[in-house]
């Protein structure tokens, strides 16, 4: 069975389930990966954590794939959120949108939500991988969790659009890359929107305007690594998705087209069937131990050559995208 | 007249599909076909799915 599951629009937006309270139990995670514990740790069940610290997670949708190629550089992971300890309970502060009946509209317009706060324990039972990161100091942490706690009261809304420069709503890593940004920590600022012809027919339809995206990864490259998890993913295999994920982006230039990589299932997109045979076995030849070079060579047996190495880099831009109009 | 169990079942079928199918215009759906081998980064020859 592949382990990249098939959600369309509504599986990955529309997920609302029950709660359970508290930390995580880490004996349910296949990989639990520490980093030097920096100062100023609260340990919560083994977890040392601190409000204001930054949690970046990747699921495993089709939709994940798709996330990955929406700008024109890659960076891990697909979300983000803040971690806020309240009355000795850890909590993840995020912006989050559940999608209503559609009746013919286009998901972004059936789109609501806003900042929500969720027990840590449970937001960690659907991300297939999950990383903790930590503001450089305790005060700018406490600002970033401040902000959090901020947006929560006020009811942020969600900005289905994925608008830059947009004070009144916010999508997941711009609520994060706000907070972050608001207690001064520099960021690398948001990778510009891919130039892909295909995938701009479908911004189109979407109504995205936006000139591009805050990723989630780039929001922990400047912090502090505090620990990675995952229930079902060795350290080598995450590293082979992300390797993946990251050469899917690379050959997936301007005039690629979106169902080179995915097909249309009448729901949502779902992965080509021989991409997700490459991957599943990128990540059972990078559990077995095998080099780079192996899946390098895997990868280029099941694809092919791809484009040369410095083709993706000749499309790119190297302006800093400007805040779109909403 | 009186709704019947079969009455319930058919809406709940179309209020199903209704809120769950995403329909796309034809531009985009258009996107998801997979363009032939020569044109394709992500296939090494001409076996691509469908």
């Amino acid at each position: 069975m592949s382990k990249i599951r098939h959600g369309g629009f509504l599986a990955l937006l529309g997920a609302l389930v029950a709660g359970c309270a508290g930390a995580p139990d880490l004996a349910m995670f296949e990989t639990v990966e520490w980093h030097e514990t920096p100062d100023a740790a609260v340990a919560i069940d083994a977890l040392p954590l601190r409000s204001g610290d930054i949690i970046v997670t990747e699921v495993d949708t089709a939709m994940s794939f798709m996330m990955a190629l929406m700008a024109d550089r890659y960076a891990p992971f697909v979300h983000a959120g803040v971690i806020v300890v309240d009355d000795g309970e850890p909590y993840v502060y995020d912006a989050f949108a559940t999608v209503w009946p559609l009746l013919g509209r286009a998901p972004t317009r059936a789109m609501s939500g806003k900042i929500r706060r969720v027990p840590l324990a449970r937001y960690l039972k659907r991300p297939v991988v999950a990383a903790i990161a930590r503001a450089p100091d305790a005060t700018r942490a406490a600002a970033v969790a401040d902000f959090a706690r901020q947006a929560y009261r006020d009811g942020l809304p969600f900005d289905s659009y994925f608008a830059l420069e947009t004070a009144d709503a916010v999508y997941c890593t711009e609520f994060v890359a706000q907070a972050l940004s608001n207690a001064g920590v520099t960021l690398p600022g948001p990778a510009r929107r891919s130039r892909n012809r295909s995938l701009n027919v479908a911004f189109d339809w979407l109504g995205i305007e936006t000139s591009g995206f805050w990723l989630a990864g780039d929001l922990i490259a400047p912090l502090q690594p505090v620990v990675r998890f995952s229930r079902t993913l060795s350290p080598a295999a995450i590293d082979a998705r992300f390797a993946l994920k990251a050469e899917l982006h690379r050959r997936f230039t301007d005039e690629q087209a979106l169902g080179n990589v995915f097909r249309w299932t009448g729901t949502g997109p779902r992965i080509r069937d021989h991409i997700v045979a490459l991957y599943d076995d990128a990540v059972a030849l990078a559990a077995a131990g095998a080099p780079d070079s192996a899946i390098t060579e895997l990868v280029a047996e099941h694809l092919g050559p791809g484009p040369e190495p410095t083709a993706r880099l000749a499309e790119r831009a190297t302006s800093a995208p400007t805040p779109s109009p909403r | 007249m009186r709704l019947t169990f079969r009455h319930w079942l058919s809406l709940a079928i179309i209020a199903f599909y209704t809120v769950g199918c995403v329909s796309l215009p034809a531009a985009v759906r258009d996107q998801f076909e997979a363009a032939a081998a020569a044109d394709n980064h992500f296939v090494a020859d001409d076996a691509v799915d469908q």
